[in-house]
């Protein structure tokens, strides 16, 4: 008793001594320390690092859409055909370019097997025609054309002035060739001999001239035809690009990628939606790690993720396309425990399935013993793949490779027993970089006002270790179901 | 100090502002070299100590979740560097076997009235590491021989009889020290 009455004195003499007992430092201490001090890194905080993934997405896709579009104001310097043909020019020879330039669209338009045959003779008449609008343009049938093709806004009505041009250019081609048979009959009257000279040598009377004349101005206006398609079309091979001017002229093999021709023809900028089941496959859970800890359950994640894809058309099968997304892995485990160790370390690393664990002794009189943890790894990746597509009516089929990007690893430890201070080492154990093949099977759905819809599941595997410590091998596998919502109409058949 | 500014400091000193740190390190500073004296040997282990411990503080302060327990938070530090600190320097042996001390009973609990707190802790300092270890987290931290036996790995009898031997050395020197000054 007495022994442990002279214990308990010098325990109270010694704590009472030392309560709030200090000692004032040397002041060249503070100087040594500060000097030690490693400028001070601030992790950059979630929020800001979703706002400048946000930011850096806009940036790119608006970048794109501008690249996209800027063709399309070059496109529009050349006159639209709609713009050529309501304007009403005074010169002959732009009436000739208008309709020289309605001819193109009109026989991509028309049925291929009508117009096959056709269009050599009617372009001879329309020859014969413009030789005619030439000399008189005051002809009533050349303003009729001027009339009707200024109230047409739609392709589908220019045949019907075609029809009314071709009649006039017959007329006038009857009356032209009636009018040759008696000048040559005329001349065979007044000199016999000369039957075998051609319409174009010198001729005396005022009929033969007039017909030289004409015969002339065919030829002229043949060439001056001829010329001016050459230019038009230099004018079109000049603005070739990456959106030449194919988007005047669909390309008839694109049957599942025509589209409005406004905007886009190759390229369609498509929004993702995927709801998604992660999971992780580690093939070696047995290993010698120090203070390595095996995990006893682990329950896979269902996460949401997209964002956009931009696709490029090589035909009416093929396609590929590549996009910016942000994956979102999630992997809970659930219900396991591990041994504090002791002594306790300051800061002790422990190397988990769910990554790296700080044990933080410091500060709240933490004990060794059992530690229950829930852990639960969430990382969110920047995704950009780059698939190829095979398609066949509606039916597509994906396939290709992706490459993710670590951008934030907020995992997180809930503890049962708080026996000790546990956090994440920040993406303490876990690649940043991460590469893999993706694969996917879906419908693709066009709607009447011209929007396309594709849905189907899609699986991602990385290829490359999750761990970063090669002793552990993990698989990260992404199960989804896509929606995906092209942003540009589509023709509706 | 008051809380909020308590507060402020702290979220500036996480963010890495000097005179945030200095104005914390002035505030817990002595207490926390007063601390590393009793775990160390001697001044300068105190100091090497004192000046990992610092470290460690402003290194691991946005881990700090209740800013008024700063004070326990930093001893606790203070405590578990020292622990390391020696693991480091020397391979720690804590001896199961006790030391002779029959003789070393002071009845007289009068006998610590007139020592100054500097020779205590010099004389605390003058034990060997192993029993100046137990002393002080039994005796002034306040734990237990198990808590104590897990944290340095040594059993719980080793601990206790550590803290025998400890606790009458430091009379001994007590004795001494009070039959020196008359």
């Amino acid at each position: 008793m007495k022994k442990g009455k002279e214990h308990n004195d010098l325990d109270n003499f010694l704590k009472e001594s030392f309560e709030g007992h200090t000692i004032e430092p040397a002041p060249e201490l503070w100087d040594k320390i500060e000097s030690r001090f490693q400028p001070k890194v601030v992790p950059m905080q979630n929020f800001v690092r979703l706002k400048v993934a946000l930011y850096a997405s806009v940036a790119i896709i608006a970048g794109l859409v501008l690249f996209m579009l800027l063709p399309e104001k070059q496109v529009e310097t050349e006159p639209p055909l709609s713009s050529e043909i309501e304007t009403v020019q005074p010169e002959e020879t732009k009436q000739t370019e208008d309709v020289v330039q309605i001819e193109e669209p009109i026989i991509e338009k028309t049925d291929k097997s009508n117009i096959v045959n056709k269009t050599d003779v009617l372009t001879k008449e329309e020859e014969n025609h413009l030789a005619s609008v030439e000399m008189n343009n005051t002809k009533p049938e050349t303003s009729a054309i001027k009339k009707e093709t200024k109230k047409s806004d739609d392709f589908e009505q220019v045949p019907q002035v075609l029809k009314t041009e071709k009649t006039a250019i017959s007329e006038e081609k009857e009356a032209i060739a009636e009018l040759k048979e008696e000048v040559e009959e005329n001349h065979n009257l007044l000199q016999p001999e000369n039957k075998s000279n051609d319409l174009e040598a010198p001729v005396g009377t005022a009929e033969e001239k007039a017909i030289a004349e004409l015969s002339n101005s065919f030829d002229d206006n043949k060439k001056s035809k001829d010329s001016k398609v050459k230019s038009n079309n230099k004018k079109r091979s000049s603005s070739k690009g990456l959106f030449s001017n194919k988007r005047h002229r669909p390309n008839k093999n694109y049957t599942n990628y025509t589209r409005s021709g406004k905007i886009l023809k190759d390229f369609t900028l498509k929004v993702n939606f995927t709801p998604t089941i992660t999971a992780l496959f580690v093939t070696d859970e047995d290993s010698d790690i120090p203070n390595y800890q095996k995990l006893d359950t682990d329950n896979p994640g269902f996460t949401f993720n997209g964002g956009f894809e931009l696709e490029y058309a090589l035909n009416d099968n093929w396609a590929v396309y590549t996009g910016l997304k942000t994956y979102y892995f999630k992997q809970t485990f659930e219900e396991y425990t591990y041994n504090v160790p002791s002594p306790l370390p300051q800061d002790q690393k422990l190397k988990t399935l769910a990554g790296n664990y700080l044990v933080n002794n410091a500060g709240n009189g933490n004990l060794p013993g059992t530690a229950e943890v829930d852990a639960i790894l969430r990382i969110r990746y920047i995704d950009i793949p780059l698939i190829a597509r095979y398609q066949v009516n509606n039916v597509f089929f994906d396939a290709g490779v992706h490459y993710n990007y670590m951008i934030d690893n907020y995992s997180s430890i809930k503890q049962r027993n708080n026996l000790t201070d546990l956090t994440f080492e920040r993406n303490g154990g876990i690649r940043k970089h991460a590469f893999g093949l993706t694969a996917g099977i879906g419908f693709k759905k066009t709607f009447e006002s011209g929007m396309r819809m594709e849905f189907g599941p899609e699986i991602k595997v990385n290829l490359n270790n999750f761990y970063s410590n090669e002793e552990l091998i993990g698989i990260p596998v992404f199960g989804g179901f896509r929606a995906v919502m092209c942003l540009d109409k589509y023709y509706n058949e | 100090m008051l809380k909020s500014k308590l507060h402020k400091l702290i979220s500036k000193s996480v963010k890495g502002n000097t005179k945030a740190r200095k104005a914390l390190y002035q505030q817990f500073a002595p207490m926390m070299l007063s601390v590393s004296n009793r775990y160390a040997s001697n001044t300068d282990d105190a100091e090497d100590i004192f000046q990992e411990s610092v470290l460690l503080f402003f290194e691991k302060l946005h881990q700090l979740n209740d800013a008024e327990k700063i004070g326990g938070w930093a001893k606790q530090i203070v405590i578990h560097e020292a622990i390391k600190y020696y693991k480091k320097k020397r391979k720690l042996t804590f001896t199961e076997d006790t030391l002779n001390t029959e003789n070393v009973y002071v009845e007289e609990s009068e006998l610590y009235n007139k020592i100054n707190i500097d020779e205590l802790l010099s004389t605390i300092q003058q034990l060997p590491e192993k029993m100046r270890m137990v002393l002080n987290l039994y005796a002034i931290e306040g734990y237990k021989h198990d808590e104590i036996a897990d944290m340095l790995g040594i059993s719980v009898g080793t601990s206790k009889s550590n803290l025998h031997d400890a606790r009458a050395r430091l009379k001994k020197h007590i004795q001494q020290e009070k039959r020196r000054l008359g």
